[in-house]
C-alpha cells in the first residue's frame, strides 16, 4: 500500500468543505460548489469534503460549528463560507475570484 | 502584545464576526444541516437534516447490503457485530457464522499479523493489504481499509477482494514490458525512473545506460534540445499529451525515427510520473510519406480528371471529409464541407427533387446512387457532375446517432461520394452527338451513296441511298461481301483495286457494279482506304455516285459527237445572241475557220456584208421557233470566197424550255447547185434537139412529095423553054416560074438539111482549103465596111465531109455575120486543131470527146441576148425584117453540123459581137473523094435502054419525056412488080435502072438487089426526094452507088444518067444489112 504522493506544489486553491452526511443542505453545497469550480482546472484544485457524522473531530480540528462549512486553506489567509453556496456571488468572493460579468 | 499579534487578532476577530454572521443568515435560511458538538460527540443534525437522515437510513443499508465489497462492522473486541452479504461471499461463511468473529481469525499466518492495525486505534483510518485465508482454505488477497470508531464503538472494515485486481495488474505489467511500444516513466526533473524493455530495443541502449538517464538524451544529439523543450513544456500542462518525433542513433550508425508520446501524470496518484510511450515509426514514417505522396498524386489525379471525392463515417448530418478537388468542383472553400447530404443545396434546382429522391433512397436502405445532374457555383456558373454516393449502414431516417441502431444491422454508418465535372465531357458528347446525328442525317440523306466493307470486303456500312442504288435494302447488303455486287469482270478489277488501296492508294474513277435484278449500274467511285492506329487496313469508305444515266447520256452524246464530228455536213450551234458555241470538222472544212478561230465569234463572219440584215433576220426567226429548212444561202468563207450553202436551222432549249440557241445545219450545194445549171443546160439542149427533130420530121414528110411536085415543074418549065425561041414572049414568064420553083426546091433541101435528113456524100477534106476555095465568093457577099480576115492554122487536119454541104455552113455563118454588122466591122474566119477532153462533155453531154477541127466565125456585131441566142438555131426563128430572111440559115447549118458528126456552139455577148465555133471530127483517113470528081461529058443523050421505075405518074412521064428526047430506050414501071415482069418480058440487055428509093410494097432498094440477081449488068441510079435508110446511113451515101437528089431538073438528070451509064460497071455488093 503506498501512501498518496506528498505535496501538491500545483494546486493553487485549496477547499475544505463540511457536511453532514447526505443531508439536503450539505448536497446542495457540494453541487453548488462543484459547480462554481467547475472551470477549474483539476490540477490547480484540492478540495476536501469531510462528513462531520462520520469525523466529528475533524470539524472540531477546524473549529467548525455548523455544516455546511466551505473553507478556504490555500490561498491563505483562510477564509469561510457558510451556508448551501446557492449565493454565487458570495461563494465567489469568499473563494478570492471575481465575479466575471455577464457569466 | 506585538503590533503583528494585535493585527491577527483583529483579523480573527473580523473573521469569528464574518463567520458568525454568516453562521446566523445561513441558519435563518435554513441551510445548516448539523451543529458540531465541542465535546466531540456525534453532530447533532437539525432538524431538517435529521429527518431526512433517518429517510435514508434504509437506504444506507441497502446500499450497505448491496456493496461490492465486502464490509464487516466490530466492536472495540474486533468482534464483528454486522456484516454485508459481500463480506458473506468473500469469507465463504454465513451472516450468522461470521458474527462474534474476529478478523485477525482469518488472517493468513503466513503473512504478518495485522491485528495491531485493528481494534480500537483511534488514530484514524487506515488501509493496508490483507490476506485472507478462508475456512474452507482458499486465499484471497484483500485490501483492507480499517475506519475506526465510525460510530461510537464500532469500526469499519471494508475488504476489498484484489485477487482479481492483482492479476490484473501483473498482466498489465506484462503487458507493458512485452509491448512493441516503449514505455519510460520520469520525474519531474526530466530523469528515466522506469524503462520498459521496448525501449532498449528502440533505442538500442541497454537498460543500465537507460537507467537514470535523462529522458531527453533518448534522442540522437541534434534532436536532444528539442526534445528536452517539449518535455520541459509537460511540467505546465499536466495530462496534456504531447506527441514528438525525433530521431534515435543505433549503435550501428543508422538512425531510426520515433514517435514519443509524453504526457504529465506527476500528480496522478497512482502513477506520480512523466509517462512517456516511445514507438520506432521509421517505417510508419516511410510508409506515411508514401501515403502522402500518393495522397498528394491522387489529389493532383482528381484535379485532373475534374474528380473529386468525400467520405463521411461518423452520420449523414456531420461535415464530410472532402478532397480539394471536390471542393473545387463546387466552387467551394476546402474548409467548407458540407454534411452526407448537404450536397442537395447546391444542386441545380431543376435537378434537386430527381437528386434528392435517390440519394434518400440510398441512405435510407444502403446501396448506391449515381446520376448526372448540373449544380450552381456559388459565383452562379452552372456546371455538370456526376455523382456516385455509397451508403453503408445506413441510419434511420431523422436519426442523428452515428451507429446504425437497426436490428440485425451492426455496420457503422459509412458514406463515400465520387463527384466528378463532366460539364465538358458533356458538352463534348452533346456536341459528339449532334455531330453525330448531323452527319448521319447527312449520311442518310445524300445523294451520294456510303458504302463501307472491311478488309475482307464484307460491307460493314451502307446508306439508305446505296442500298437503293444497288436495289436491295440495307440490311441485305450489311454482311455481304462487296463482290455479291459484281459480276465477274468487275470482281477482278475489284480485287485490283482493293490490292491497291490496301497500299494506301485512294480510288477514284468510274465503275460498273451490278444491281440486284441483274442490271449494270454505273457508279462514279472515291473510295479512301481507313487504317487502325497502328497502320493496319482496315476497311474502305467509298462515296459513291450513281452515273448510269450520265454514262448511258454520255455514250449517246459520245455517238451523236462522233457522227457531229465525222460530218461532211457543217453542224454548228449558236447562242441566242448569234455566238458560235460549237463547231464541228464540216464547218471547219466548209468555212477555213478551224474550231478555235470560230467559237466565241458571232455567226455573222460568215454573212456576206451585203446580205447581213437579211440572215440577220432570218437568225431572229429561227429564235422566235420557225425552224428554217433547206435556206439556200451564200456564206463567206475565211478567205473571203463565196459558197453556196444550203441551212437547216432549228431552236435548242435548255431543260426548263428556255431558247438558248440554234443549231446549224449548213451544207455545201456549190456542186449541186453547178450539176442543176449544167442539167438545166443538157435538158434544154435536149428539148432543143427534140424540137429540131419534130421539124426536121415534118419538113422530111413534106420534103418527098414537094420534090415530086417540084420535078414536075421544074422538067416541064425545062422542056418547055428548051422548046421556045429566044425571042418568044413567053421565055421570060417559064423563066421565072422555073427560078420560082429551084427557090422552092433549095428551101426543101435547106430543110432537109437542118433535120439532118439530106443525102451527103461526105469525102475526106481539108477545112482549110474549102475556106480558101470559097473565099472570093465570101468577098462578093460582104459589104466594103466589112473587113474580112482569114486565120487559118496551117496545121488543122482533115475533116470528112461533104464538101458541098461545108460551103453551105460557112457562106450561112459568114451571111448571119454580115447582117449582124450593118454599120461594118470586123469579120474573122478562124481554123484550129482542138481536142475536146471529158471535162468539156460534162457540160455539153452530147459531144464526144476526142480531136476535132474547128472553124470559127466571129463578128463584132451587135451580139445577141440569152433569150436569142437560146432560138438561133430555131427553123423560121429569125431576127431580120420579114422578107430578109427565111430563118433557116443558122438551122441548116446546126442540121449540117450536127449530121456531119460535129457540134456548133455561140458565145455572144450584146453590144460586142457573136462566135460561132463549129467543130467536125477530125479524121486521119487520107481517102480522096470516092466519087472522084465527075467527067464533063460533052453529050448528055444516048440510045441505052433504061428501065424507070417511078410511082409518082407524073414524075415518070416528065423523066421518060426528058430521057426519050435524050435518044434513050425507057421502059417504064410504076411498081416494083411492074418492073420485075417487064425485065422477065424484055429479053434484050437493060443497061440502066433509074428508080426510085421511097416507093410502096417495095423500095428501090430491094428492086435494085433482086433484079441484080437476074441482070448482074445492069447498071442502078436512084432518085429521091427525101432519104430513109435504104441507101443511106445516118444521112451518108453509101459507097459505090448513084444518086440523084429530087426535083428532078432535065439538065441534072440526062447528065447524071450519062455520067453513070459512063462509069465503069462496078460490081459492088449491097451492104449486107436489110
Amino acid at each position: 500500500m503506498r501512501s498518496p504522493p506528498a505535496g501538491r506544489q500545483g494546486a493553487l486553491l485549496s477547499l475544505r468543505l463540511y457536511v453532514a452526511g447526505e443531508s439536503p443542505n450539505s448536497a446542495l453545497a457540494k453541487a453548488n460548489l462543484n459547480a462554481a469550480l467547475a472551470h477549474l482546472p483539476k490540477s490547480e484544485l484540492t478540495l476536501e469534503v469531510i462528513d462531520v457524522l462520520c469525523h466529528p473531530e475533524r470539524g472540531l480540528a477546524d473549529g467548525v460549528l455548523v455544516t455546511p462549512t466551505l473553507i478556504r486553506l490555500v490561498p491563505t489567509p483562510e477564509q469561510r463560507v457558510i451556508g448551501n453556496l446557492r449565493d454565487r456571488s458570495a461563494l465567489l468572493a469568499g473563494l478570492g475570484f471575481e465575479e466575471v460579468q455577464g457569466e | 502584545m506585538s503590533e503583528l499579534d494585535l493585527e491577527r487578532r483583529n483579523a480573527a476577530l473580523a473573521r469569528q464576526l464574518d463567520e458568525s454572521q454568516q453562521m446566523v443568515r445561513a441558519l435563518l435560511a435554513g441551510e445548516i444541516d448539523a451543529l458540531v458538538h465541542a465535546s466531540g460527540a456525534t453532530p447533532v443534525l437539525l432538524h431538517a437534516a435529521q429527518a431526512k437522515l433517518l429517510a435514508n437510513e434504509q437506504l444506507l443499508r441497502s446500499v450497505f447490503d448491496g456493496a461490492t465489497d465486502a464490509m464487516l462492522i466490530s466492536d472495540d473486541d474486533g468482534r464483528t457485530v454486522d456484516a454485508n452479504s459481500a463480506a458473506c461471499v468473500l469469507f465463504g461463511l454465513s451472516r450468522e457464522r461470521l458474527l462474534g468473529c474476529r478478523l485477525a481469525d482469518f488472517e493468513h499466518p503466513e503473512l504478518a499479523p495485522l491485528s495491531a492495525q485493528l481494534g480500537p486505534n483511534r488514530a484514524g483510518p487506515s488501509e493496508s493489504p490483507f490476506r485472507l485465508l478462508r475456512p474452507d482454505g482458499a486465499q484471497r488477497d484483500t485490501e483492507h481499509r480499517a475506519t475506526p470508531g465510525i460510530l461510537p464503538g464500532l469500526n469499519l472494515s471494508v475488504l476489498r477482494d484484489m485477487t482479481e485486481r492483482r492479476r490484473t495488474e501483473s498482466r498489465f505489467r506484462t503487458m507493458i514490458e512485452k509491448s512493441h511500444d516503449g514505455i519510460a516513466l520520469s520525474d519531474a526533473s526530466g530523469t528515466s525512473i522506469y524503462a520498459s524493455p521496448a525501449i532498449e530495443r528502440i533505442l538500442d541502449r541497454t537498460a543500465s545506460a537507460l537507467q537514470g538517464a535523462r529522458v531527453a538524451h533518448f534522442a540522437h544529439p541534434e534532436d536532444r534540445a528539442q526534445l528536452g523543450e517539449v518535455l520541459e513544456g509537460l511540467n505546465a500542462n499536466p495530462h496534456c499529451p504531447v506527441i514528438h518525433e525525433f530521431r534515435a542513433l543505433h549503435r550501428d550508425g543508422s538512425l531510426r525515427w520515433v514517435e514519443v508520446t509524453a504526457r504529465n501524470l506527476l500528480d496522478e496518484p497512482v502513477i506520480g510520473a512523466i509517462v512517456s510511450n516511445f514507438r520506432d515509426i521509421t517505417e510508419q514514417k516511410a510508409v506515411r510519406a508514401a501515403l502522402l505522396e500518393s495522397q498528394r498524386i491522387l489529389e493532383e489525379a482528381q484535379s485532373i480528371a475534374h474528380l473529386g471525392s468525400w467520405t463521411s463515417a461518423l452520420g449523414p448530418d456531420e461535415a464530410v471529409s472532402w478532397s480539394a478537388e471536390c471542393a473545387r468542383i463546387f466552387g467551394r472553400e476546402p474548409s467548407a464541407a458540407p454534411n452526407a447530404r448537404g450536397f442537395l443545396q447546391w444542386v441545380h434546382q431543376d435537378d434537386r427533387a430527381r437528386v434528392q429522391r435517390g440519394s434518400e433512397r440510398a441512405f435510407e436502405e444502403g446501396g448506391f446512387y449515381e446520376t448526372e445532374h448540373r449544380i450552381v457555383r456559388p459565383n452562379g456558373e452552372v456546371r455538370w457532375v456526376y455523382t456516385k454516393t455509397t451508403v453503408e449502414g445506413s441510419p434511420k431516417s431523422g436519426s442523428g446517432s452515428a451507429v446504425s441502431t437497426r436490428e440485425g444491422q451492426a455496420t457503422p454508418f459509412r458514406a463515400v461520394g465520387v463527384v466528378q465535372d463532366v460539364t465538358e465531357r458533356r458538352r463534348v458528347e452533346d456536341e459528339l452527338r449532334e455531330s453525330e446525328v448531323r452527319y448521319r442525317r447527312i449520311v442518310d440523306n445524300t445523294s451520294e451513296g456510303v458504302w463501307m466493307y472491311d478488309a475482307s470486303s464484307i460491307t460493314t456500312f451502307m446508306n439508305p441511298r446505296m442500298a437503293e442504288m444497288l436495289g436491295c435494302t440495307v440490311a441485305e447488303a450489311l454482311g455481304q461481301p462487296i463482290f455479291t455486287f459484281m459480276d465477274e469482270a468487275a470482281r477482278e478489277e475489284a480485287r485490283a483495286r482493293v490490292a491497291r488501296r490496301k497500299r494506301g492508294v485512294a480510288d477514284r474513277g468510274d465503275f460498273r457494279l451490278t444491281r440486284r435484278d441483274g442490271s449494270d449500274l454505273w457508279v462514279s467511285l472515291h473510295a479512301d482506304p481507313l487504317f487502325d492506329p497502328a497502320g493496319n487496313f482496315e476497311s474502305s469508305l467509298a462515296l459513291v455516285t450513281d452515273i448510269t444515266e450520265r454514262r448511258l447520256a454520255d455514250e449517246t452524246r459520245n455517238r451523236l459527237a462522233s457522227i457531229v464530228e465525222s460530218s461532211d455536213d457543217a453542224i454548228i450551234s449558236r447562242s441566242v445572241d448569234g455566238t458560235i458555241r460549237t463547231w464541228n470538222r464540216g464547218a471547219e472544212r466548209l468555212t477555213q475557220y478551224s474550231a478555235t478561230e470560230a467559237l466565241g465569234k458571232p455567226l455573222a463572219i460568215l454573212y456576206p456584208p451585203e446580205d447581213a440584215a437579211r440572215l440577220n433576220a432570218k437568225r431572229g426567226e429561227v429564235d422566235q421557233e420557225q425552224v428554217l429548212e433547206q435556206f439556200e444561202m451564200v456564206a463567206r468563207r475565211k478567205d473571203g470566197s463565196l459558197v453556196d450553202i444550203s441551212i437547216t436551222s432549228s431552236v435548242l432549249r435548255d431543260d426548263l424550255g428556255t431558247t438558248i440557241g440554234a443549231s446549224v445545219i449548213a451544207r455545201d450545194i456549190t456542186e449541186r447547185k453547178r450539176s442543176e445549171a449544167a442539167l438545166r443546160r443538157s435538158e434544154e439542149q435536149f428539148r432543143q434537139a427534140q424540137k429540131m427533130e419534130a421539124v426536121g420530121s415534118l419538113a422530111g414528110g413534106i420534103a418527098h412529095d414537094f420534090n415530086n411536085l417540084l420535078s414536075v415543074i421544074l422538067s416541064y418549065t425545062s422542056l418547055l423553054v428548051e422548046g421556045l425561041k429566044e425571042s418568044d414572049p413567053l421565055l421570060t414568064d417559064l423563066t421565072e416560074v422555073h427560078k420560082a420553083g429551084l427557090r422552092a426546091s433549095g428551101l426543101v433541101r435547106q430543110l432537109l438539111a437542118f433535120s439532118r435528113q439530106q443525102v451527103l456524100q461526105p469525102v475526106v477534106l481539108d477545112l482549110n482549103q474549102v475556106v480558101t476555095g470559097i473565099k472570093g465568093m465570101l468577098t462578093r457577099l460582104l459589104r466594103e465596111d466589112i473587113q474580112l480576115s482569114l486565120l487559118i492554122s496551117p496545121l488543122a487536119g482533115k475533116i470528112h465531109a461533104d464538101p458541098g454541104q461545108v460551103e453551105q455552113v460557112i457562106m450561112n455563118l459568114v451571111v448571119n455575120a454580115r447582117d449582124a454588122m450593118p454599120n461594118g466591122g470586123n469579120l474573122s474566119i478562124e481554123t484550129a486543131n482542138i481536142l475536146i477532153d471529158e471535162s468539156y462533155t460534162v457540160e455539153h453531154p452530147s459531144v464526144t470527146p476526142g480531136p476535132y477541127v474547128m472553124l470559127a466565125v466571129t463578128d463584132t456585131g451587135i451580139g445577141m441576148d440569152a433569150a436569142t441566142k437560146d432560138r438561133i438555131f430555131e427553123p423560121f426563128f429569125t431576127t431580120k425584117e420579114l422578107g430578109k430572111g427565111t430563118g433557116l440559115g443558122l438551122s441548116t447549118v446546126y442540121g449540117i453540123v450536127q449530121q456531119s458528126g460535129g457540134h456548133v456552139w455561140v458565145y455572144s455577148e450584146l453590144g460586142k459581137g457573136t462566135t460561132f465555133k463549129v467543130y467536125l471530127p477530125r479524121t486521119d483517113r487520107t481517102e480522096e473523094a470516092s466519087l472522084g470528081t465527075l467527067g464533063v461529058t460533052a453529050s448528055s443523050g444516048g440510045t441505052e435502054t433504061i428501065l424507070l421505075v417511078e410511082d409518082e405518074d407524073q414524075v415518070r412521064s416528065i423523066m421518060r419525056q426528058v430521057l426519050r428526047k435524050q435518044g434513050y430506050n425507057v421502059l417504064e414501071a410504076q411498081n416494083a412488080g411492074e418492073a420485075f415482069l417487064l425485065c422477065e418480058q424484055f429479053t434484050a440487055n437493060i443497061d440502066l435502072l433509074l428508080t426510085d428509093v421511097v416507093m410502096p410494097r417495095m423500095s428501090g432498094r430491094q428492086l435494085a438487089e433482086r433484079l441484080a440477081l437476074v441482070r448482074p449488068a445492069m447498071r442502078v441510079m436512084y432518085v429521091s426526094g427525101y432519104t430513109d435508110d435504104t441507101i443511106v446511113h445516118h444521112g451518108v451515101l453509101a459507097a459505090g452507088i448513084h444518086f440523084l437528089q429530087k426535083p428532078i431538073m432535065p439538065a441534072a438528070l440526062t447528065k447524071k444518067v450519062r455520067q453513070v451509064l459512063d462509069a465503069p460497071l462496078r460490081r459492088t455488093q449491097p451492104p449486107s444489112t436489110h
